[in-house]
């Protein structure tokens, strides 16, 4: 496989991203869910005073930044996974040249391309619509809050690749993958910042993979991560990459092996 | 030289082409010499599936919670056989007689349970790239293009997958093309296409590579006879230009005896036969039809006087009559009958791999 034969399916599958207007109608109309729990930690705000060390604006840059972010960043790689695996479609991948990981990978790049190239305008051209949504981004900062959804979201594509691979097993990994994903959506900072979860939670949370996708990005993002935070934040996502990438790597040699290829 | 050969020869030479180029040249160059460079060689292959196996109903299902019971399907179960470069062999079985399986193994689908497998000088389930790019595998009524875009886009893909230079690209392109007649079809969304237009489409996406070994699984299956026929072409084509090595499987006989010079019967993942088509018909087809149209009404008993009369209408009857008789059978009713024509046939090859299954039921 080469850089190009890869960009050039990041661009085939782009264009099969943008060919159901409805379909991207619909996730883009997804991404209100955590705005959803804007309001309720508004409402907190608001009875709790002082004592809720997050501001109001922190709270708002969070969460509309946590609509686009947890579009960026989430890979629905296993369901796909399971879906050609009973379709027969995954032989096909595996005939050609080129390691399916790249080619699902390609796939997920090209869905959030299309993804970014929806919210996040929209988000900018929030931030011009109303006041009390701004970002104070420094150009390091704006370099590392892209940096962290790239590699969180390389990181979930590798996690939800390696649930998809132990498939090769049992054909209930995409309900397990879900079962990790709920807990994910807990520990990551979508139900609420890592900073306001209790003490043993949030240093759970700084420790497993789920927090690189989407906390510590738009902890930078709305300047609630110092650098040495950031780095450390950094470090656990490149833990886990290893991690990860050694479980694949031995699940997918193995796997291989117990490949049933049905349907065809 | 053909149309395609023409247009393509001396242009299209991948590092892949390269390399096979060498390990088979004499085989390219010398029929004759087929046989000590085989393309595919099949070793004692084994592979064995287990299967859940459970009763239909809640009280079998809800047992199935905390007691499994398997089953062990021999799939294929022990079979050898080697393929030439630029053979055509036509793979023949029942349903589930391990035809599929044995393709999946070749291309690197399936892992062996045991036995020696070789293509092209490549060990398939070890999916070296260049051996990727060396074969196809084309199933029948399976998707490998872009369902929501038009084919042209999966070609494009396919060329920076399988490093095709643009200007090989866009020859071998404009051959497949042609011969298929898929022009009209190449920039409406395959999902638009009805299931001729887009299996025309599906081998033109697996040959665009130009691969040497070419696994076809039913690739005809559900085609109107035009298609079909279009298919066949190609494919016979394509093999003849190539001397590309094709393995095929189909359930339509006529595909089997347009293609292919060899077959092999499969039957319960075991080989049964391996030889021409002709030799499988003598072997077990002991008896030829006759059909003779008379000038004249002719009693029934008269007619059983030859043989077994399969067929009878007022002024035809075709009578079976055992090959070694049929020469004398012949003559004898040319004399004592009012026969306007006759002609001597192989009972249709579809009634012979029945009997060849039922026999072995039985």
């Amino acid at each position: 496989m080469t850089a190009r034969s890869f960009l050039a399916l990041i661009k085939t599958e782009t264009a099969v991203a943008v060919e159901y207007r409805t379909r991207i109608l619909i996730w883009v109309l997804s991404s209100v869910f955590p705005l959803l729990m804007l309001a309720v930690w508004l409402s907190v705000e608001q009875t709790s005073g002082d004592r809720l060390p997050w501001s109001r604006g922190e709270l708002i840059g969070y969460y509309f930044a946590a609509a686009v972010v947890s579009q960026l960043t989430s890979s629905f790689l296993t369901w796909a996974w399971d879906e050609d695996m009973r379709s027969g479609a995954l032989s096909f991948r595996l005939l050609r040249p080129m390691h399916p990981f790249f080619q699902y990978l390609a796939r997920e790049v090209g869905f959030r391309l299309v993804m970014a190239g929806f919210l996040v305008p929209s988000l900018v051209a929030a931030t011009f619509a109303w006041d009390d949504l701004t970002y104070s981004l420094t150009p390091a900062r704006g370099l590392l809050v892209i940096v962290t959804v790239l590699c969180g979201f390389l990181l979930n594509v590798l996690i939800s690749m390696t649930f998809a691979t132990a498939a090769f097993w049992s054909t209930q990994m995409a309900n397990l993958y879900s079962l990790w994903w709920g807990a994910g959506a807990f520990l990551s900072g979508w139900i609420a910042p890592t900073e306001l979860l209790p003490a043993p939670v949030r240093v759970a949370s700084y420790l497993l993979p789920f927090r690189s996708s989407m906390g510590l990005p738009l902890d930078i993002l709305v300047g609630r991560s110092t650098a040495a935070q950031s780095t450390a934040g950094l470090l656990v996502t490149a833990f886990w990459f290893l991690v990860f990438t050694w479980a694949f790597t031995r699940l997918w040699r193995a796997g291989l092996r117990h490949y049933q290829a049905v349907s065809g | 030289m053909s149309f395609l050969g023409r247009s393509l020869a001396g242009q299209f030479v991948t590092r892949m082409d390269v390399a096979l180029e060498a390990r088979y040249s004499s085989a390219e160059g010398d029929r004759g010499c087929q046989d000590l460079h085989p393309v595919i060689t099949v070793d004692g292959l084994v592979k064995h599936f287990r299967v859940h196996r459970r009763e239909a109903g809640m009280r079998a299902g809800l047992r199935g919670l905390v007691h499994r019971e398997y089953a062990l399907v021999r799939a294929v179960d022990g079979i050898s056989f080697r393929v030439a470069a630029g053979e055509v062999v036509g793979f023949l079985g029942p349903n589930g007689a391990g035809k599929t399986t044995t393709l999946k193994c070749l291309a690197g689908l399936l892992y062996p349970d045991a036995g020696a497998l070789d293509v092209a000088g490549f060990r398939p389930f070890e999916r070296d790239q260049d051996f990727l790019g060396t074969i196809t595998f084309v199933m029948g009524q399976r998707n490998q293009l872009y369902w929501d875009l038009p084919a042209m886009e999966t070609f494009h893909a396919n060329r920076e997958i399988y490093r095709i230079p643009r200007s090989d690209f866009e020859a071998t392109l404009d051959v497949v093309v042609n011969l298929l007649e898929i022009g009209p079809y190449l920039d409406r969304p395959v999902r638009n296409l009805s299931l001729g237009e887009r299996m025309r489409c599906e081998l033109a996406a697996g040959l665009l590579h130009r691969p040497r070994v070419l696994f076809l699984d039913e690739p005809t299956l559900g085609l109107d006879v035009t298609a079909q026929a279009a298919v066949r072409r190609f494919i016979s084509h394509y093999s003849h230009d190539y001397s590309a090595t094709v393995l095929l499987t189909s359930h339509y006989m006529a595909d089997i005896t347009a293609l292919a010079q060899r077959v092999l019967v499969i039957d319960h993942g075991v080989l049964r036969h391996d030889g021409d088509l002709a030799a499988l018909v003598a072997q077990r087809a002991p008896i030829r039809q006759i059909t003779v149209t008379l000038t004249g009404d002719v009693d029934d008993r008269a007619l059983a006087r030859f043989g077994n009369v399969v067929n009878r209408s007022k002024l035809s009857a075709v009578i079976e009559v055992p090959r070694d008789s049929i020469s004398a059978v012949a003559s004898q009713m040319l004399t004592a009958l009012p026969v306007s024509d006759v002609s001597i046939a192989d009972p249709p090859i579809e009634e012979v791999i029945d009997r060849l299954f039922t026999e072995r039921d039985g």
